[in-house]
């Protein structure tokens, strides 16, 4: 009896991961797709391509890496694809799917007016990209203060305002603003910070109850108070569906960052290791790999095109797929990619992310050729970089037959 | 005299003069195409979204839920009447046939989601820089005939495009007209009754 059970529970432990294969490929059962994306497994294998490989073989030089995969798990081509590389902008692909994995696309930010039993007010946001003092405003629009008005703002403490690696020259740019929770026009002026904020509602409340005292005071950010506190009043966001193509299909870095710190629940602190972690538990390679931000503005990140290639397959699978690509750029149709090869056989084929920083670009995602999905992912690390070769590439790699 | 407009707001004019002819026209099914690059179509969208919603109920689509979540944040205040194609198919909206309707960007591979709604849409119906047909994809004779008809029912409405050396504008009922640049100015060349060739272009450049 017992040699029968052991007979049957080695049959089902070596025979479950070949069934669960032939769930996964047959791409049918939402449920059986998410269970394949959350186990740390992936099925892939390489595919001789000879047609690939001499291509890559012959255009690129040391400064490139590519991964070409398709939609059934198979590694067309690699270049290098083991080198670890500075993604740029392509880091946003991992942070954004991490995000759109913890959330219901149609979920939204808070910004929220709190206030405890003795009618203390806390005033705590979610880095909402989109906060104005307009809604500032409309918090504070209370019938019934007290006669004593104690405020507290709650913020992230300086030091956490900036991920490891961002250069002192990106932080005086827009694109560089600092990621706080509490964030007018997502930092676009730095001079509307915290303390202008303080200010701001001192002056706002002052002039609707000027017989009152008021207090303000600013508190390193808590994700939750010791505190016992009600709603008062509160802002939503746009959903997270329309924050997420603001990050990947506009590339902006403030809701990236803000995005990623709300789904890994970080923002006292800058901990980037979450998002490693949930990649390991995948299974995907993520030997060496460097996590700084979620922006990918750091220069201190390093990925392989292997890891981003097998992200993007993997992500095939999540239950939010469909979300996640139809937030992407599309190659002359939409976001960063708009007006790149608009007028080619290309345009509306490649749904997928640039990314750009001094000495890097790169460019991954989903191409659609013949009917099938490819995925591609290429990144250059150079001195010299050339993004017309990355884009003919890419045309190049739409051209050739498939690898049969 | 015919000229060409000198920026892209006077174009968006022309834009607004064109679809008003096509609302009093017989037709149904229209095209606005803007080929040149560096531009933000969603604004070029809204500005006939508001146009054309003072004369009718308008809605707007888009092929997916992310380029929809994007416009519905850019454009709140009208964050109700956008949908994707497949959802704006499956609503009640379908059946106003008292309305009107904007496509942004339809690409071939949205095909099965955009024929559909057009089919079930019996209103005026404008399409933004479409892309119906693509001879790469790998498709039966039956279906490409299909999108051949398909393709047959749309009506241009306007067309702007810079040739080198040229332009190619058409503002709905008039025909087509080529414009030749001449010490940085662009002077009109012809007419055409349909939308002419590469070769005809050519020849009359």
């Amino acid at each position: 009896m017992f040699k029968r059970n052991l007979v049957f529970i080695i049959s089902f432990l070596t025979l479950f991961p070949f069934f669960l294969l032939i769930l996964v490929l047959s791409e049918r059962n939402k449920f059986i797709n998410n269970l394949y994306f959350d186990i740390p497994l992936i099925f892939v294998r390489k595919k001789k391509c000879l047609d690939y490989d001499y291509l890559m073989n012959k255009h690129l030089d040391d400064t490139f890496s590519v991964s070409v995969m398709d939609e059934n798990g198979f590694i067309l081509s690699e270049y290098n694809s083991d080198k670890l590389r500075i993604p740029a902008s392509n880091l946003k692909l991992l942070s954004t799917g991490y995000v759109i994995d913890k959330y219901n696309p149609y979920d939204s930010l808070n910004t929220s007016l709190l206030v405890d039993k003795k009618e203390n007010y806390y005033l705590i946001g979610s880095g909402d990209p989109d906060l104005s003092l307009k809604d500032i405003d409309y918090l504070l629009n209370i019938k019934n203060f007290n006669k004593d008005i104690n405020l507290y703002i709650l913020e992230v403490k300086d030091s956490n305002k900036w991920p490891k690696g961002w250069t002192y020259n990106d932080k005086l740019y827009s694109y560089g603003a600092p990621i706080t929770s509490l964030a007018i026009n997502s930092n676009q002026d730095i001079y509307l910070d915290k303390f202008y904020l303080k200010d701001y509602i001192y002056r706002k409340l002052k002039k609707n109850y000027p017989k009152s005292n008021i207090n303000i005071n600013i508190l390193n950010f808590r994700n939750s108070l010791n505190k016992k506190l009600r709603l008062s009043k509160n802002i939503k966001s746009s959903n997270i569906l329309s924050l997420v193509s603001l990050a990947n299909a506009e590339s902006h870095n403030f809701t990236s960052e803000s995005l990623f710190k709300n789904a890994s629940n970080s923002w006292q602190y800058n901990d980037y290791k979450k998002l490693k972690d949930w990649l390991y538990f995948r299974g995907l390679p993520i030997e060496g790999l460097s996590i700084n931000d979620a922006s990918g503005l750091s220069r201190s990140n390093k990925v392989t095109t292997k890891l981003i290639s097998a992200f993007l397959y993997k992500m095939r699978f999540n239950k939010n797929f469909k979300y996640y690509k139809s937030s992407l750029s599309i190659l002359g149709v939409r976001g960063t990619l708009s007006n790149k090869l608009i007028n080619s056989n290309l345009s509306g084929k490649f749904f997928g992310k640039t990314g750009t920083l001094s000495n890097v670009f790169s460019l991954s995602g989903y191409l659609h050729k013949k009917n099938k999905i490819y995925i591609v992912s290429i990144i250059q690390n150079s001195n010299n970089v050339d993004v017309n070769k990355t884009f003919k590439l890419m045309s190049e790699i739409y051209k050739l037959d498939n690898c049969l | 005299m015919i000229l060409l407009p000198k920026d892209l707001n006077n174009a968006l004019v022309d834009m607004e003069k064109s679809a008003l002819s096509n609302l009093n026209s017989q037709d149904f099914r229209f095209t606005i195409d803007f080929r040149f690059e560096g531009l933000k179509f969603n604004r070029i969208g809204f500005k006939l979204y508001e146009f054309l919603s003072k004369q009718n109920n308008t809605f707007l689509t888009y092929s997916d839920p992310g380029a929809v979540a994007l416009a519905q944040r850019d454009y709140q205040e009208i964050k109700d009447k956008i949908f994707t194609f497949k959802s704006f198919n499956e609503s009640p909206n379908i059946s106003n046939i008292d309305s009107n309707l904007i496509s942004m960007l339809p690409q071939p591979y949205d095909f099965d989601s955009f024929e559909p709604m057009c089919e079930n849409y019996k209103g005026k119906h404008f399409s933004i820089n479409p892309k119906f047909e693509d001879a790469n994809i790998g498709i039966g004779s039956v279906i490409r005939e299909r999108r051949k008809s398909f393709v047959k029912t749309w009506v241009n409405s306007y067309f702007l495009q810079p040739l080198n050396g040229g332009a190619l504008m058409r503002i709905y009922p008039n025909n087509w007209m080529l414009f030749k640049e001449k010490d940085n100015k662009y002077i009109f060349v012809k007419d055409f009754e349909n939308k002419p060739d590469n070769e005809t272009i050519f020849i009359n450049l």
